[in-house]
């Protein structure tokens, strides 16, 4: 047997839900998209540069879902992520004046500030669009970029719809080409929401793989050989399904045990925008100056919660903090070595291992989690030769022989099925997202030579019911806080298309209503809504 | 406790004291009632209801259609709500509110679905699956559905119709088995219900029961394939001690120093679930890793 001990598949879904006000100047929850853009999304792709940069041969997936994507690629949505960017600058400029005389503070307002600088320079260099800089890593075959439903919406509770499920493909398929330049190989189902059955709707897309949780998996039938460690091949379709690995999903997700809990790790709850004077921060509040985050923390994590107060937190050591990503990444490795070792040995062929997260748990959370990943991928690299990276596409193309197996239902939500989306805070909506559907689908059936305005309102309602499945509102529902907005984004587009639908019914579209829904909820230029036919 | 306030408190998070405290059923209970057993097991005074313009105003079209039916008000189905509440504004006054009990209250206005229809107009019962034990269903009648329903007799208490739904096993469809029925409350458009098998392909009927056994079938429902929780049955013989082992690796992590097979694997995965570590960071925040 060769060195070669197994691969590992890192998967990072990226994903925001399409949040974008124009009737407004500024928008609280906008601002998950520029928190995520200078947390998360440019620390990845100036990982990937330095990595490139150096030769290290590393192999990344990601998700970047359409709303995400459309977000990157909007004029008002950048113009604000620069606005936001040079918001902070100001204030860590301030905040470097302010903590002269305590080095320790103000080496961090030094690093805050170079590091919006440096999200500015990403943002000139790609004109405000990272959906062009992610490319560039895919082109140069380091990254591979897989699409997710159009909107985030959850499949498992569109069983019986499927032209919702069809549509929620195909939509993204075909955003992802104007976007990327070419069709997406593979899917993340949004929240790992698998129905069996709905690899259908994925090969019609020329979809070839997607994931599933542990148990989607291990109670398929027949009995999977190699359990999650070899993908498997849907009955009827060319689709491959890759199972989750629990183990090092663990390591990195546990609040008990994962790595981001460490205690040099930077603490994501003491943040300026809530430690500092109110008349010093407020100008960088914007919206009804509300405090709340923004994004310059100079504490660590310091000591367990139980016994450590956010007020005893002691101050970060970012090279410290460095040394231990670079421990947690040697650890991780090490650790997948012993696992792959034992089951090479055990099932007779190297072990494939698929670690997928959030992508916004890596810099958004985990400050440190680009580094980890960074430190991983060059330890993979240098310092040995037993345990490889490789992505779902190239795993595929090295091993097109699959074992059969029809994946069972799951996700990867908690308790691994649907209960976060369907339960007594959210169960109300499906019964108007599924009628919406259903008037959907007779709209897309009846208008076969629409006049130009009919078109453009059938095209409305098919964004409008896109955006009213996003399972983001149904999760925020669920989860109790900022529910208000969930409700409203829900409700908002269920009453836009209510009103483009009986006005496409009766006749009387209301031109000015449309336009003003038109430029609102923009996403999807390009969309037909005949792919609800 | 006892400073809660429970007036301010929204009804979701009324649901959630009521779930603390051991009262079930609290998420089809509206704020009246919620209000009224937290109370009592709070031990505070329950807050005065809200002075109501009319006991009938806030109640739904399907609501006073079924207190006009209750009342024997014939022709209801077609009537509009003004002609509902202009009818039943007398009949109800002498004997309404022993009807009409705190339950019934209206809905306030911080009602999530508020501002949709009540009904869409459609006989429609649709069924999902939440996981391999629950199943979720919801339905809707139309007015014409309605008026013969009141025709039949079947919403006369009287006749002690009772409204249900009618699970069946259709994974064989040439030999559909009829697995249980469900006894539904009078008011509720949507029922969770405890999956009676697993790795079967159901489907219900929403109709009414008559004590002669009769049905009346109202909507029959989507198919769904309730998961199995196990693994599978079906194995190659070939693989079947590599299936074996390849399964417990993947929950005991590949660890050399747990010895596969042990009794804890099992529940490896049912904490690794339950951990739910997945999912919208943004939008759902860990607890304070700290």
């Amino acid at each position: 047997m060769s060195q070669h001990v197994g691969s590992v598949c890192f998967v990072l879904h990226a994903h925001l839900p399409y949040v974008r006000h124009p009737e407004y100047d500024s928008f609280l929850e906008e601002d998950w998209l520029y928190e995520a853009v200078c947390e998360t999304y440019i620390p990845l792709l100036t990982m990937m540069e330095r990595l490139a940069n150096d030769g290290v041969a590393f192999r990344l997936t990601m998700s970047l879902t359409p709303p995400l994507l459309s977000m990157f690629r909007d004029q008002l949505l950048q113009d604000r992520t620069f606005r936001h960017v040079d918001l902070l600058l100001d204030l860590s400029e301030r905040e470097i004046h302010r903590t002269r005389a305590e080095p320790q503070f103000q080496r961090l307002a030094v690093m805050y500030r170079d590091h919006f600088r440096h999200c500015r320079q990403v943002l000139e260099r790609c004109q405000g669009d990272l959906s062009q800089e992610f490319r560039k890593y895919q082109d140069a075959g380091h990254l591979e970029i897989i699409t997710c439903g159009a909107t985030h919406g959850f499949f498992p509770l569109m069983v019986h719809q499927p032209e919702a499920v069809r549509a929620q493909v195909q939509v993204a398929a075909n955003h992802y080409e104007s976007a990327l330049g070419r069709r997406p190989a593979g899917i993340w189902l949004p929240e790992c929401g698998y129905y069996p059955g709905h690899e259908q709707y994925l090969a019609e897309a020329g979809i070839k793989f997607f994931f599933v949780e542990a148990h989607g998996v291990l109670f398929g039938s027949p009995r999977p050989r190699f359990g999650t460690f070899a993908p498997v091949k849907c009955p009827d379709y060319a689709v491959a399904a890759f199972g989750r690995d629990m183990e090092s999903s663990k390591q990195v997700w546990s609040a008990a045990e994962g790595y981001p809990g460490d205690f040099d790790y930077r603490e994501f709850y003491r943040d300026v925008g809530y430690d500092l004077d109110y008349d010093y921060v407020q100008p960088y509040l914007l919206g009804d100056g509300t405090r709340k985050n923004l994004g310059l923390k100079y504490y660590k994590i310091t000591g367990p919660g139980e016994t450590i107060g956010l007020g005893d937190k002691q101050p970060y050591d970012p090279d410290a903090a460095a040394r231990k990503a670079a421990d947690h990444a040697g650890n991780f490795l090490h650790n997948r070595r012993h696992q792959m070792a034992f089951c090479r040995d055990m099932l007779g062929r190297p072990p494939l291992i698929v670690a997928p997260y959030d992508a916004e748990l890596f810099g958004h959370w985990w400050w440190e989690g680009p580094q980890f990943l960074e430190q991983f991928f060059r330890k993979v690299h240098c310092d040995q030769d037993e345990v490889r990276v490789t992505t779902p596409s190239e795993y595929l193309a090295a091993n097109p022989l699959l074992q059969e197996v029809q994946p069972e239902l799951s996700s990867w939500g908690y308790k691994g099925y649907a209960e976060f989306w369907l339960n007594d805070t959210n169960d109300w909506i499906y019964r108007h997202l599924h009628m919406a559907t259903e008037r959907m689908i007779h709209l897309a059936r009846r208008f076969q030579t629409p006049s130009d305005l009919q078109r453009r309102a059938l095209n409305q309602c098919a964004r409008e019911l896109l955006l009213a499945q996003s399972s983001d509102w149904a999760f925020i529902m669920r989860t109790g806080t900022m529910v208000e907005y969930a409700q409203k984004r829900t409700n908002d587009h269920l009453q836009r298309f209510e009103t483009l639908f009986l006005g496409l019914q009766h006749g009387g579209l209301d031109e000015t209503a449309l336009a003003e829904y038109e430029s609102r909820d923009n996403i999807f230029a390009d969309l037909d809504y005949r792919v609800y036919a | 406790m006892a400073e809660v306030q429970l007036a301010d408190l929204a009804v979701v998070e009324l649901r959630r004291l009521a779930g603390q405290h051991g009262i079930t059923g609290a998420s089809r209970m509206r704020r009246g009632e919620l209000e009224k057993l937290l109370a009592t097991a709070l031990g505070v005074a329950a807050p005065e209801p809200a002075p109501l313009v009319s006991p009938l105003a806030g109640l739904t079209v399907l609501q006073l259609r079924r207190q006009a039916l209750d009342s024997g008000v014939r022709g209801a189905a077609r009537m509009n709500k003004e002609q509902l509440l202009a009818l039943l504004g007398p009949v109800l006054s002498s004997h309404s509110l022993s009807s009409a009990p705190a339950a019934e209250a209206p809905l306030p206005a911080e009602d999530p679905a508020f501002g949709y229809p009540e009904s869409y107009g459609v006989d429609r019962v649709v069924l999902l699956v939440r996981d391999p034990e629950w199943l979720y269903s919801y339905w809707d009648v139309s007015g014409e559905t309605w008026a013969l329903l009141i025709q039949r007799g079947v919403t006369n208490p009287g006749n002690q119709w009772v409204r249900t739904l009618r699970v069946w096993d259709i994974t064989d469809p040439t030999c559909s088995q009829h697995l249980v029925d469900i006894d539904l409350d009078d008011l509720s458009r949507e029922w969770y219900f405890r999956a009676p098998v697993q790795n079967r392909v159901l489907a219900v009927e929403y109709g009414y029961r008559s004590p002669a056994g009769e049905f009346l079938v109202v909507a029959r429902s989507n198919t769904v394939q309730v998961p199995r929780q196990t693994p599978s049955n079906l194995i190659d013989e070939r693989y079947a001690t590599l299936a074996d082992t390849a399964y417990q690796l993947s929950l005991a992590g590949g660890d050399p120093t747990r010895p596969l097979g042990s009794a804890d694997v099992d529940q490896r995965l049912a904490d690794f679930l339950e951990e739910g570590l997945s999912s919208a960071l943004f939008l759902g925040p860990r607890a304070a890793a700290g």
